[in-house]
């Protein structure tokens, strides 16, 4: 008898519930189904070569000008990344500012998360670091002044810096320093990396990877302005010298292969 | 007896010298004033510093306080702001032409007081600083002055006993990076304003110039306010004086900009406190005030980049030169320079 009224009474409870959400939905006019905005994550892998040799610091190279440079540092920023859709569509990365490190290979690996799923056929990114965080005083994290990526003593970022030794330099150096985020000096590069026929698939529990390739032979080698270490072994601030280095390092980046 | 009666005498004594001092204490308590932040002087404009990913707290501002004074963050733990930055000189240095570094090194340009600096625009003789926020970056890491790295410093201030807990007092979180140690400095640097001398009294209609004050802010007015101009006394801007025949040995705003027609220019200083920090000029090579208005009066060098408004020599009579002095003692002030706020905890 005492199970019998129990049930009795959830049954009751349960249709006047069920009742209630009845006459409120009848009630209320259907809010417009938005829908469910769902996020999945990816890397951005720079693989980084001389000409077609692996890149590697510490290790002798030999540019096609003939001159030999071994590199000790190999650091730059990446910084706004944003991901298109075949219809146009843009993502943008918030706070978009990523170090590579060439010490430090887990920082040659961009891990880019909430991205919105679908399905994008282009990225793009810039070699440095836009002017108004240039001006905007002490930042954190990979912008903080304290990876040496920042002028002291003429505000501004250190888009690039490359430094090593070479027998084709008087000084047996060379330092390359590459920033200048103003006027006709302006050593920002954006590039626009289309996809071609691949498609990067954002999904939900998915890390696709897309592959960059970083050729650091063209900072030398660019057909158009070739660098010879011996006329121009130390780049410190910018100007001329700067914006010309940054192009070339900046020539050397393609887009290679997604595995989704 | 004798002794005893000693005793209740001193007894007496105590007690009314320790009712005294109660009660003095009683009357000297006020209610507490509470931080109030950067308070703009009403006759100045708008600062260009607006704090607004560091606003200013007591914490921070004390904790800014304590590194500006703290040899920790140079290399050898020798130097501080503070050596070079003496508040009884407007935090310019000690009456030197140029500073001393770690390991007795000297560097090419003198020293130049800290004050209003959050109304500036740019920092350095050369300008090339661009944000309050970044400034100490520079004499921090320069191996010839406080030759450390900021990795370094947040090291040293990481292990230390008590920053810690100041960061944490001051921007809630004990990580101590770079960001939160400049942002600390910047908060105090931006605090120390001068706006109390007898000129701004004068403007506040608290008391007036003598006849022979007046006269000099007459010919100021007339002669320097276009680049030093008021109530700041610079208008930020950079010019050459044409003080040097030759630039070579430091060619100041063209370094930065490496335009020519910046060749021999440097950042108009302020005239406040001006009777505290010499010696003066970039390269501090004028000794006295009466040899800067001397050279003003009949010394600039012309050549293709003087600056036009220093086209004609002054040629000021003696009258005139010792007005000029008379004036510009009035920058002088000591409700800055006698600031506890800012001085050595």
């Amino acid at each position: 008898m005492k199970n019998i009224s129990l049930v009795a009474g959830v049954l009751a409870a349960s249709i006047l519930l069920f009742s209630c959400k009845k006459d409120e939905e009848e009630n209320t006019t259907p809010t417009p189904v938005t829908p469910t905005v769902t996020y999945g994550e990816m890397e951005l892998e720079m693989e980084h070569f001389f000409g077609t040799s692996n890149f590697a610091l510490n290790t002798a190279f030999t540019t096609e000008g003939g001159e030999q440079v071994t590199f000790t540092t190999a650091k730059y920023y990446i910084s706004n990344i944003a991901l298109t859709k075949a219809d146009g569509s843009t993502w943008r990365q918030q706070e978009s500012y990523h170090l590579v490190d060439l010490s430090s290979p887990s920082s040659a690996m961009v891990h880019i998360h909430d991205v919105p799923t679908g399905d994008y056929t282009g990225l793009t990114f810039t070699v440095g670091v836009d002017s108004t965080r240039n001006v905007s005083g002490a930042q954190d994290g990979a912008l903080s002044v304290s990876n040496n990526m920042f002028w002291s003593w003429n505000s501004g970022y250190i888009f690039v810096k490359l430094e090593g030794s070479s027998p084709a330099s008087s000084t047996g150096s060379f330092t390359y320093h590459l920033g200048g985020f103003q006027g006709a000096n302006k050593a920002l590069n954006t590039g626009n990396f289309n996809f071609g026929p691949a498609m990067l698939m954002i999904r939900e529990n998915a890390a696709p990877v897309v592959h960059m390739m970083i050729d650091v032979a063209q900072t030398f080698d660019n057909s158009a302005t070739p660098l010879s270490v011996a006329a121009t072994s130390n780049v410190h601030m910018p100007g001329a010298n700067a914006k010309l280095v940054a192009g070339n390092f900046f020539s050397g980046i393609e887009f290679d292969h997604i595995h989704n | 007896m004798t002794t005893l009666r000693y005793f209740s005498g001193l007894l007496a004594i105590i007690i009314v010298f320790t009712s005294c001092v109660k009660s003095t204490e009683n009357e000297e308590i006020k209610p507490p004033v509470p931080f109030q932040g950067l308070v703009v002087p009403p006759h100045f404009p708008q600062p260009h510093y607006n704090f607004q990913n560091n606003p200013v707290t007591e914490k921070g501002f004390e904790l800014g306080r304590s590194l500006f004074y703290d040899p920790i963050l140079s290399l050898d733990n020798t130097i501080s702001c503070g050596s070079c930055h003496a508040q009884v000189h407007a935090f310019a240095d000690h009456g030197t032409t140029v500073s001393t570094g770690i390991g007795g090194q000297v560097g090419k340009r003198n020293s130049p007081p800290i004050q209003n600096m959050a109304w500036y625009t740019s920092f350095m003789w050369d300008g090339g600083i661009n944000h309050i926020e970044v400034m100490p970056f520079a004499p921090i890491t320069s191996t010839l002055e406080m030759g450390e790295t900021m990795s370094g410093v947040e090291t040293k201030l990481q292990t230390h006993p008590t920053y810690q807990t100041r960061f944490k007092e001051a921007f809630g979180t004990e990580e101590i990076s770079s960001q939160k140690i400049l942002f600390a400095l910047a908060q105090f640097m931006s605090m120390m304003v001068s706006a109390d001398s007898k000129y701004d009294k004068v403007l506040k209609g608290e008391t007036s110039f003598t006849d022979r004050e007046l006269m000099g802010y007459q010919i100021f007015q007339q002669k320097c306010a276009s680049c030093h101009a008021e109530p700041l006394f610079t208008d930020f801007s950079f010019r050459n004086n044409g003080m040097m025949e030759d630039y070579s040995q430091d060619e100041g705003r063209s370094h930065i900009t490496l335009e020519p027609s910046d060749f021999g220019k440097f950042k108009v200083p302020t005239l406040r406190n001006i009777t505290l920090t010499h010696p003066y000029m970039h390269n501090g090579s004028i000794r006295n005030l009466t040899e800067v208005i001397d050279m003003y009066s009949s010394g600039v060098h012309q050549h293709f980049n003087t600056d036009p408004l220093l086209a004609e020599p002054f040629n000021f009579s003696d009258e005139q030169k010792e007005a000029l002095l008379y004036f510009l003692y009035t920058l002088e002030d000591y409700t800055f320079i006698g600031n506890h706020e800012f001085s050595e905890p």
